[in-house]
């Protein structure tokens, strides 16, 4: 008890070659993470890809086939769900329906045996926190979503877990309240702490409120790695592809010259990537091309030029192309761009920036070395 | 008063399905009677006047109802009078007298009942209230087929309204290996009850039959209304019997098969069929007890209004033939009071006939229940009773 | 007032099968029952009479005879209730939470056999289970733990044991069903907040299978009480059930008005442990939240009056262990 009492020393897990598989088929292979304590981790995938399987081995309610959990030096792996000093905001909250608001926050430090008076301080505090004070006396089932999200956190804070994990919270919420809740509770683990780990499908949440994201796909880690370096930097094509929106081109090696690629893409473009920039395969550890490999090229949206085309691009790292399609989505331009018969490619540009580009004009498309990302997977 | 039928065949020593059968047939008739009585309803109240009888006309009809006790005719006797006949018999049952008292006198002669079979005792009353319609004897050439010792009977001289369909008598039925002892009347009864097979003792579910243990024991009438006396049976019943008691059966046979039980109050024919199904027929004996018993004969009898008078006269008739009477004995296991019948179940080698049929000293010492106004006493009597067994 | 009262009847028109099955088959059969109790039988050919009405019928309900049956029933009924109750919670719950839902479909029907054979073809089975001839009673005499047959067959022992499995199915399905339906994701929830199997169970599972328990007391309870069928098959003169003495009345005594009388005892019986019972649950659960219940520190809230919270020994050393948390309520992140 005195262990989950003590202030918010925030856990620090540590997972070794976990593998979970369900009736033969692997959920999570053979997987490695490390988690800093008081960190705010997103794992980030598509549904299926296993996060869920892997927040629900760390709170207890899955055994690992294999492999080894560790919260600092305690061994959690065999530890039954009841007895991990980690909480769960579930994703439809969970709340007990026959408690009101205050016993349902209560429950926690009742199963711990807190004194009497330092369960209603401490749920008066949750409460407070959460600002769902004055609704101590409701039943959940009064509460909005919003609201009963707010009493799930409390529930769970209110235990000061050493590790808050969160499966996909902010499903049921709409959007507005969501983008609100996303500062709230970035701002709460900040505050308190606590090692939050957050599962969500939803790539702007992870971008908006992670310290780290963990990118799974297919029970694997895909890339750990800030908001900036997964967005900026992708391990690879699925990462590149899952965050954001992505040009994929496919190309193949003409020449390397010291790292130095010469690229020609299936509509004779050339393409120049900027040795040692950020699509530089051999920076992140990545298999490097040679020369006659076919290998996928992604450019962002927005890192494109666009211009009205004056005559045939005569440097690389450029292409003409015709305007298929705009559109306006807030503060930028979308265009959909036509190069040849059938590649389509899109570009993005602030809105600001000029009189938008009529549809049907012929323009040219350019873009920096530096922008451009090769991978040799299949995507 | 309530005469038990046994049914099944000597042959059968499945003991299991036996007695499912015969459960079944003793409780599933309070199910439908349950319905039929709510239905019964209609009819009750108003003009207390009967509906009159179609007169027999010589052409049997299609079909015809008979009203019995559960289990009591055999399928083979009825399906040999459709048979000889065309007309389809259906059958429903009752499970006591004053069940079929109540549907006859409720529905004033439109019950659509043809045959019943009511009980001695109770045939005066019922021919009073006009519930039964004369017998039309021409129409029944097999009435000769029957024993003298059983027709001209008090409760209907002349068999103006009735002719016997099954008769029997009380007595017990006990284990022969915890009880050693002989046995031979009332009083040994209550000694046994009271000593070795205390606890493990069953009486009928009868209040005339288990007051007439006591009146018997103290050599009283079976039938008396003195209040003394009644008092006396009642002390006797309370506070010597009754503890003693385990389960009080419509059927003793049950009784017997199941085991844990050594002494039970048994109709004659009950007590044969119990000792029919036991692997060891040693085990158990039956004694026709002195001083008195009681002796019940069940009649048929046709209803007042019934609709198919001319093919109630003919079962009535087929069921008195020598060969269904026979057939009738063997099923119900008592015999049926038509001549010759003791005579040839001993040609045919029925099992354990002196069960089917008292000795002359028996039938002589007999007494045949009345229905008279201590009946109330004794419902009360037997009620306390039930109750003390219980406590 | 016209459209009202064709309102009124196209409302009733569209629910009349569900009127109409309760006034035919509910409340005309207790109104009738009702109205015989006050009548009498005047003589042997008549089952009953109206033409007096008394309440003399039930002053004789209120005999020694019939309050000891009435005390022996009521006995059976509620520990046959408590005992179905007993055995069925944890199969419900082992059904419900353990057992994968694939084959939940199976073990349900395996409840629901019995069902599907007639009662008292059922009961009666239990009269050669228990025979002291039975294979029950020779194999515990074969292996030592009876040393005499078993002596069970009609008595008040036999017909508990009768009634129980007769009517644990119906304990079973309400009760499965609320806790099927409680999910387990409030029993991870719980899990995650720290209750083991145990306390779950008690705080989570049966609290909110309630609905289920009452169900399912109220389907086993009023039945079994009126049940005549297994106290004359099982039991012998100790067994005897209130529910004999009203279909003796009808059948064999065709005394239709005490057996109504005695029907309408019954059921006022029923009702009223029922009521009292219901009472009962209703002060349990009163005090079971009052001892749970969470008190909040009264007036301000700590959070925004931190000097009051302060001065609260327990609070300081809250606060001290977990500043943040104030300061969350005070500065607020929306503040």
């Amino acid at each position: 008890m005195s262990a989950t009492l003590s202030p918010a020393i925030a856990g620090e897990l540590s997972i070794r070659s976990l593998h979970k598989e369900f009736g033969g088929v692997a959920a999570i292979k053979d997987l490695d993470l490390d988690i800093r304590a008081g960190e705010f981790l997103c794992l980030l995938g598509p549904s299926g890809c296993g996060k869920t399987t892997l927040l629900r081995m760390i709170a207890g309610f899955e055994e690992p086939t294999a492999g080894v959990i560790e919260l600092g030096s305690t061994d959690l792996t065999k530890m039954p769900a009841h007895k991990r000093p980690v909480n769960t905001v579930f994703q439809a909250y969970a709340l007990f329906p026959h408690m009101m608001v205050a016993e349902n926050v209560a429950y926690g430090l009742k199963q711990s045996r807190t004194p009497k008076k330092e369960i209603g301080q401490r749920v008066d505090e949750a409460l407070t926190m959460v600002r769902m004070r004055e609704f101590a006396d409701r039943s959940p089932g009064q509460l909005s979503g919003g609201q009963q999200q707010r009493v799930a956190l409390a529930r769970a804070l209110v235990n000061r877990p050493k590790v808050l994990l969160l499966d996909e919270p902010m499903s049921a919420l709409d959007r507005k309240l969501r983008e609100e809740m996303q500062v709230e509770l970035k701002l709460l683990q900040k505050r308190l702490g606590i090692t939050f780990i957050f599962v969500t499908h939803d790539q702007e949440e992870a971008l908006a409120m992670s310290d780290r994201i963990v990118v799974m796909y297919d029970g694997c880690i895909q890339q750990i790695g800030s908001a900036e370096e997964v967005y900026t930097r992708p391990a690879n094509s699925f990462v590149a592809g899952f965050i954001g929106k992505q040009n994929f081109v496919e190309a193949v090696v003409v020449s390397d010259d010291g790292g130095a690629l010469r690229l020609r893409s299936v509509n004779n473009t050339t393409i120049l990537p900027e040795p040692n920039a950020a699509g530089d395969p051999g920076a992140t550890g990545r298999p490097v091309p040679s020369v006659g490999d076919t290998v996928r090229v992604a450019i962002r949206p927005e890192t494109l030029r666009l211009r009205v085309a004056d005559g045939v691009p005569s440097a690389p790292n450029a292409v003409r192309g015709r305007i298929a399609g705009v559109s306006f989505l807030g503060d930028v331009v979308q265009y959909v761009l036509l190069i040849g018969e059938d590649t389509e490619i899109l570009s993005r540009v602030p809105r600001s920036d000029a009189v938008p580009l009529p549809t049907d004009e012929d323009v040219l498309i350019e873009w920096d070395g530096a922008d451009v990302a090769v991978y040799c997977d299949e995507g | 008063m309530k005469a038990r039928k046994a049914t099944g065949t000597a042959d059968i020593r499945l003991l299991a399905p036996t007695i499912l059968s015969r459960e079944l047939s003793r409780r599933s008739l309070f199910a439908g009677t349950a319905v039929v009585g709510l239905l019964g309803l209609a009819g009750c109240g108003g003009d207390r006047a009967m509906a009159s009888s179609p007169a027999p006309n010589g052409k049997i009809e299609n079909n015809v109802n008979l009203y019995s006790w559960g289990d009591y005719d055999p399928p083979e006797s009825i399906s040999s009078f459709t048979a000889a006949t065309g007309a389809t018999v259906q059958v429903d049952s009752f499970g006591s007298n004053e069940e079929l008292i109540s549907k006859l006198a409720a529905t004033r002669g439109t019950s659509g009942y043809d045959v019943v079979v009511p009980t001695g005792l109770m045939i005066p009353q019922m021919a009073e209230h006009g519930l039964l319609q004369p017998l039309q004897k021409e129409l029944i050439p097999n009435f000769t087929n029957m024993d003298p010792n059983f027709t001209d009977q008090v409760w209907d001289p002349g068999n103006k309204y009735t002719i016997c369909k099954a008769w029997g008598t009380t007595g017990y039925v006990y284990d022969t290996y915890t009880i050693t002892r002989p046995m031979a009347s009332w009083q040994d009864f209550l000694e046994a009850a009271m000593g070795e097979a205390s606890g493990r003792t069953a009486l009928l579910e009868d209040p005339w039959e288990v007051c007439s243990i006591a009146l018997g024991a103290a050599g009283e009438d079976l039938n008396t209304t003195d209040e003394e006396k009644l008092d006396a049976c009642e002390r006797v019943l309370l506070d010597n019997l009754a503890p003693h008691v385990r389960a009080y059966f419509g059927a003793a046979s049950t009784g017997m098969v199941q085991g844990g039980l050594a002494l039970l109050q048994s109709y004659n024919g009950d007590a044969r069929q119990g000792m029919l199904e036991m692997d060891d027929p040693e085990q158990w004996k039956f004694v026709y007890p002195t001083p008195s018993a009681n002796l019940w004969m069940d009649n048929w009898a046709i209803a007042t209004g019934a609709p198919h008078p001319d093919a109630a006269h003919a079962l009535i008739n087929h069921m008195l033939s020598p060969e269904v009477a026979f057939e009738q004995m063997d099923y119900i296991g008592y015999p049926v009071g038509t001549k010759g019948l003791e005579e040839r179940a001993e040609e045919e080698g029925v099992e354990l006939p002196e069960l089917i049929f008292p000795a002359q000293d028996v039938l002589d010492r007999l007494t045949p229940s009345e229905m008279n106004e201590a009946q109330q006493r004794r419902v009360e009597i037997f009620s306390s009773a039930q109750a003390r067994s219980g406590a | 007032m016209t459209s009202r009262f064709r309102k009124f009847l196209g409302d009733s028109a569209l629910s009349f099968p569900t009127w109409a099955y309760m006034l035919f088959f509910f409340a005309l059969p207790v109104a009738l029952v009702m109205w015989y109790s006050f009548g009498f039988k005047p003589d042997q050919f008549t089952t009953h009479s109206m033409e007096q009405l008394s309440l003399g019928r039930y002053r004789e309900v209120v005999s020694p005879t019939f309050l000891s049956v009435f005390t022996a029933t009521l006995r059976i009924s509620i520990v046959g209730t408590l005992a179905c109750l007993v055995i069925a919670v944890p199969f419900a719950y082992w059904l419900a939470v353990k057992v994968p839902p694939g084959r939940r479909g199976l073990l349900l029907a395996l409840v629901l056999v019995p069902f599907w054979t007639n009662f008292l073809v059922r009961t009666l089975g239990w009269q050669i289970i228990l025979s002291p001839d039975g294979f029950v009673s020779e194999a515990l005499q074969g292996i030592g733990l009876l040393g005499s047959p078993l002596d069970i067959l009609y008595s008040r022992a036999a017909v508990q044991i009768g009634v129980i499995y007769n009517y644990l199915p119906l304990m079973i399905l309400p009760l499965f069903v609320a806790m099927d339906s409680a999910g387990v994701q409030l029993r991870e929830a719980s899990a995650d907040l720290g209750a083991g199997k145990w306390r779950t169970f008690f705080q989570v599972t049966l609290p909110l299978a309630t609905p289920g328990v009452v169900s399912g007391c109220l389907l086993v309870f009023i039945p079994l009480t009126g049940d005549y069928i297994t106290a004359s098959v099982l039991g012998g003169a100790n067994g005897t059930m209130i529910g004999q003495l009203v279909a003796n009345q009808f059948q064999n005594a065709q005394n239709w008005a005490l057996g109504s009388a005695m029907a309408v005892v019954l059921m006022l019986f029923t009702l009223a442990v029922v009521v009292v019972t219901a009472l009962l649950a209703l002060v349990v659960k009163a005090i079971i939240r009052y001892v749970g219940r969470v008190e909040l520190p009264t007036g301000q809230h700590a959070g925004t009056d931190a000097g009051t919270a302060a001065d609260l020994p327990e609070g300081s050393r809250v606060r001290q262990a977990e500043p943040a948390v104030s300061g969350t309520t005070t500065g607020g992140p929306h503040a």
